[in-house]
């Protein structure tokens, strides 16, 4: 037998990463691409909420409290004379903030957590792990509400102490992915050619445990948007007059059997916001499994 | 005959909850510049175990490397710092795996980690490195480099995979190079491809090979000497025809004669009787002596010596020695 490169016609091969096959498959799922295009609706109208929004969100019109929808006021205004629809509209930016700096917050700790825990072993682990497990223990609406209530309200409490509660799922996550990734033949071809610790965990695991935790990260968002909404509406989140969709909500309790625009839409408001999210995060979950090739 | 590795009564543990694990039992071995030398045993033996410690990857906890020496250019590995280490693995021994499919990182092209290797253990530029990988995928025959190496592993056939996973553990030419199992997971006629592409490399190059199988045929194409270890020891080392042709330790004849040939009725196969004993609480004295047709009384209290029986070919077995 001899091995010779031989002459024949070059092929064009096209550079295909793992990444662009899982966005290929993301592409074709619909309920996927329909959470992505609601996504985006919200964060354009949450970029463009001074050009979109037909008032300021604090501009009172005294003349005209509790007024249905109308042409001036498409969502109808609330109790002290605010349009209810411009109130929305800057509402997303809030939504959208605490979102990003929540799922950012607890993604960062999580997965830094989960990193050393499944990569090093030993007593690390079982400290961490333990760390982990007890702060799961807790119901994260109860401890965030008792940690608020320690520091005093504010929505950036609010977002602190989300972040503080609920960053288990992706240490469990990250730690048992890391573990799996850690036997695998190619981390021990690392140590072969002499790569250090810190340049197997950077270089080598985190690039492949990327995929479960987006796809946690992305279902992550809707929670925490729902959390600091509860919070909101029950008065220890955004104060008066941030128009954050739990507070508009809250402040439109009071009204609801005549003037049921004030808490219907922002409620419709949350309600999109998380759907279109959990569409996306099933859609990514579904893209990234390797064992559905779709 | 220049030795270039040396392995110096190695003893290899590992601390489990079930007991101490003797995976290595004073393990001898020297490897000469230049040559392939063989390690064949059965699945447990200690053959990976004497790879890892050699390279210091042996996971720890549980294991531990708890004496001997391994003489590496006449300087001890075992006193090297982790920074040191480092530098040899890779640099100057290199280590290639079983299985392909995963001894590559899926996140990276071909390119990005055959070249790894390089930019870890030579100071060179970016555009060197490139050109250093391609002249590595070149080397172990594989088309349009230049163009594969920005494929991903997954683009890859598992015998071109192989070939890769050699380009980067040759790609900074080592003196010694260990392959564990390198041809198991492929198909025979890629593992025929492989095997000749080592052996054609090492002539360009002049490195030594330790090559880890359980896989007789591939030892009797390939290597120059052959070890057989048994339950954590070498029990016998010779060049490949004496090993072959006069096995003198009952352990190498039983697995020479369980080889199934085509030539005989597969009713005259031989089988060692018994299993490899646990590792844990060993067998006292020769650790074969359960399963050995000709045990003594002292197989059962003292470990058999190392005993050269002619130039060049080491027997463990008392058997021996006594005449």
């Amino acid at each position: 037998m001899v091995l010779v490169e031989e002459e024949r016609p070059k092929f064009e091969f096209k550079r295909s990463s793992q990444l662009q096959m899982e966005l290929q498959r993301l592409r074709r799922h619909r309920p996927a691409m329909l959470g992505l295009g609601i996504t985006l609706i919200i964060l354009v109208i949450a970029l463009l909420a001074p050009v979109i929004a037909p008032h300021p969100y604090d501009e009172q019109n005294l003349e005209r409290m509790l007024a249905g929808p109308s042409q001036e006021y498409p969502l109808g205004t609330d109790a002290v004379g605010r349009c209810v629809f411009s109130r929305i509209v800057y509402g997303s930016r809030i939504a959208f903030l605490v979102g990003i700096v929540v799922v950012s917050i607890e993604a960062g700790i999580g997965i830094t957590l989960g990193l050393f825990a499944g990569y090093f072993g030993g007593k690390l682990d079982t400290v961490i792990s333990g760390i982990t497990d007890t702060v799961w223990a807790f119901p994260p609406m109860v401890l965030a509400l008792g940690i608020v209530t320690a520091i005093g309200p504010g929505l950036f409490n609010v977002v602190a102490a989300i972040s503080v509660v609920s960053w288990a799922p992706f240490t469990r996550i990250t730690r048992a992915k890391v573990q799996s990734v850690r036997e695998r033949e190619f981390v021990e071809a690392g140590r072969a050619i002499g790569e250090s610790d810190a340049s197997l965990l950077l270089r080598y695991i985190l690039p492949n445990i990327v995929a479960p935790n987006l796809v946690l990260a992305t279902l992550t968002f809707p929670s925490a948007l729902l959390t600091a909404s509860a919070m909101s509406f029950l008065g220890f989140g955004a104060q008066p007059p941030s128009p954050d969709w739990g507070a508009i909500l809250s402040e439109g309790r009071e009204y609801l059997r005549f003037a049921p625009w004030i808490s219907t839409f922002p409620g419709l408001a949350i309600l999109i916001t998380v759907l279109g999210f959990n569409f996306l995060g099933d859609g990514l979950r579904d893209a990234f499994d390797p064992r559905l090739k779709l | 005959m220049k030795v270039l590795l040396s392995i110096r009564n190695l003893k290899t543990h590992f601390y489990t909850e079930e007991g101490v694990v003797e995976a290595l039992d004073g393990v001898n071995l020297d490897i000469i510049y230049g040559e392939t030398l063989g390690l064949v045993g059965e699945t447990g033996c200690g053959k990976s175990v004497t790879a890892l410690s050699v390279m210091r990857l042996i996971p720890s906890p549980p294991g531990k490397i708890i004496a001997g020496e391994i003489l590496f250019e006449g300087e001890n590995l075992l006193d090297k710092s982790p920074e040191e280490m480092r530098q040899i693995r890779g640099g100057k021994i290199s280590m290639i795996f079983q299985d392909p499919t995963t001894s590559l990182n899926p996140v990276y092209t071909i390119g990005d980690q055959v070249g790894e290797a390089i930019r870890l253990h030579q100071l060179t530029t970016e555009a060197l490195t490139w050109e250093k990988m391609v002249d590595a995928l070149k080397l172990v025959r594989i088309a349009d480099a230049e163009e594969r190496a920005t494929n991903y592993p997954h683009q890859f056939s598992g015998g071109m995979r192989q070939r890769a996973m050699i380009a980067m553990m040759l790609s900074c030419q080592p003196e010694l190079l260990i392959a564990d199992e390198p041809t198991t997971s492929l198909d025979v006629t890629i593992q025929a491809q492989v095997l000749l592409l080592m052996e054609e490399l090492q002539r360009e190059l002049g490195m030594s090979i330790l090559l880890i199988t359980h896989n007789l045929g591939v030892v009797a194409e390939t290597c120059d000497r052959v070890g057989v270890m048994y339950s954590g020891n070498v029990i016998e080392l010779a060049d490949v025809e004496t090993l072959f042709e006069a096995p003198k330790h009952p352990y190498t004849q039983g697995l020479l004669g369980s080889i199934p040939r085509p030539d005989r009725d597969l009713e005259d196969l031989a089988i060692i009787p018994g299993s490899v004993p646990s590792l844990i609480n060993p067998p006292p004295g020769c650790r074969f002596h359960p399963r050995c047709p000709y045990a003594k009384e002292i197989c059962r209290q003292e470990k058999p010596r190392e005993l050269m029986v002619e130039k060049g070919h080491m027997v463990a077995c008392h058997l021996f020695g006594a005449d």
